[in-house]
């Protein structure tokens, strides 16, 4: 039995028979190249998230290098105040309150400059742009900045899914570190002395043990919840409008019953993650089926293998929004069926937000187009080896009368 | 039944106070807080096991008498 790779072209193209095939025949191995151990059952990812040995380490030369020292590398209590200045905002009982005129405005400028064509693609048009465009409100960065943010946007997504390292890729990718650090920190200041009803000012003047944070600190927070809070609900919300497309009865149930929405998207999350797999560190030893992985090691938790995992899930290649076990609450909670969201301290923090955004706009999607298809003949690729989504989605529809 | 809620673990997810609000509230941090104190009804038991299944932390553990 050959190696598995997961660097390899054919996994580029269609991770998931490699994963079934790492999954079932070799649940612990080392990936050359990535220089790290791999691990993709449902039972070893669950136990390997609730393992205080393994730790987020990993983030200093995985993020870092773009946003600075980040939220996602802090431990203990000083994670758990750093965390607490945007919970009320992300998480907490006002988020719809807070949220929900933001998405909608949104949403419906980006509908209304095609609603009326018959034609549309979708990524451009419209995933790729809304929940950037809701952090970007809720940050209270300026509007009129948008296009500027759109391409470091588009700069950070090459650069952490430059898996051919294409040194022009990772070169525009370390230089937004830069460029953001100049668009910032004349803000962090302007914010420090005229503190506004957003997001930037609440971190700006939040105390951590009765400090403030530094500059540095408060510019990588903002640049991270700037990526963090639009790349994964952008993903995801075009891998769910994939699978619905490619299953017509599934998006006419939609259609009709739209509490089914935030179902399809669950379903969506377990059946097509947009993040494949997360890295964490071993700190110390920790065995898995009789392969020591060593203190100081890499490991790769293949979360898309773990979310098909035949052990866990009935009949898992199939999308399926009716599925027996998928129980729409628990999916975006620390009881969901699905791994996408990870567990742990650094469980995914805009699971409410990224399910709110994808209810709320595809209710708006679905009002403005009948008979939605993909265009004549296309297949849409999905792309990506560590988040994975189809970047290119060009659909055709009846326009509806406005609503 | 009784629960308890590891306050140092919690870190303000509020998955407890979307499975279980009858158990579970937000303090002014938003992070968690209990609202039944001693033995926990037989009818929320059921709700306190979704909730303590669904904190991502596992922050609340439930003591079974």
């Amino acid at each position: 039995m050959s190696t598995p790779n997961i660097m390899s072209p054919e996994y580029e193209k269609d991770p998931y028979p490699i994963l079934a095939d790492i999954r079932e025949n070799h649940p612990i191995y080392f990936q050359e190249g990535l220089d790290s151990w791999v691990i993709s059952r449902h039972e070893d990812i669950k136990s390997a998230l609730r393992n205080p040995s393994f730790t987020t380490e990993n983030y200093s030369w995985q993020l870092e290098p773009v946003h600075g020292r980040s939220i996602m590398q802090l431990d203990g209590s000083e994670h758990r105040h750093t965390r607490a200045v945007v919970i009320p905002t992300l998480r907490g009982a006002k988020l719809r309150e807070n949220f929900e005129s933001i998405v909608v405005n949104n949403s419906k400028q980006l509908i209304d400059a095609w609603r009326y064509d018959g034609r549309v693609e979708l990524v451009s048009q419209f995933t790729q742009r809304l929940p950037l465009s809701v952090i970007i409100d809720v940050l209270g960065l300026d509007p009129q900045d948008k296009g500027k943010f759109h391409r470091w946007y588009n700069d950070i997504h090459d650069y952490f899914t430059n898996t051919t390292g294409d040194p022009d890729l990772t070169a525009a990718g370390l230089r937004t570190h830069d460029e953001l650090k100049a668009y910032m920190m004349p803000l962090i200041q302007d914010r420090k002395e005229n503190p506004r009803d957003d997001l930037i000012s609440q971190i700006v003047h939040a105390e951590i043990n009765g400090e403030r944070m530094s500059d540095i600190d408060i510019k990588s927070y903002i640049s991270f919840l700037l990526v963090a809070g639009s790349e994964s609900t952008d993903l995801q919300m075009s891998n769910m409008w994939l699978r619905l497309l490619e299953n017509p009865d599934q998006l006419q149930e939609v259609r009709e019953d739209r509490s089914l929405i935030k179902t399809a998207f669950a379903e969506s999350l377990r059946h097509t993650a947009a993040v494949l797999m997360i890295m964490r560190q071993a700190s110390e030893d920790v065995e898995f089926h009789g392969v020591t992985v060593p203190a100081g090691s890499t490991v790769t938790l293949l979360l898309a293998a773990a979310n098909r995992d035949p052990r866990k899930f009935s009949e898992p290649d199939t999308f399926n929004i009716f599925r027996d076990d998928l129980q729409t609450d628990r999916e975006f909670t620390g009881a969901a069926n699905h791994m996408t969201f990870s567990l742990g301290r650094h469980f995914c923090i805009g699971t409410y937000l990224a399910a709110m955004e994808a209810e709320t706009a595809t209710n708006q999607l679905l009002d403005a187009m009948d008979d939605i298809a993909l265009a004549d003949g296309h297949i849409p690729q999905e792309v990506g080896s560590f988040v994975r989504a189809p970047r290119y989605m060009p659909l055709t529809f009846t326009p509806t009368s406005e609503k | 039944m009784k629960i308890t809620v590891n306050r140092y673990a919690c870190q303000g997810h509020a998955c407890c106070h979307a499975l279980a609000p009858e158990l579970f509230g937000l303090n002014d941090e938003d992070l968690a807080v209990l609202l039944i104190a001693g033995d926990i009804p037989a009818e929320l038991e059921e709700k306190a096991r979704l909730a303590a299944q669904g904190c991502p932390e596992f922050a609340i553990e439930i003591i079974e008498e």
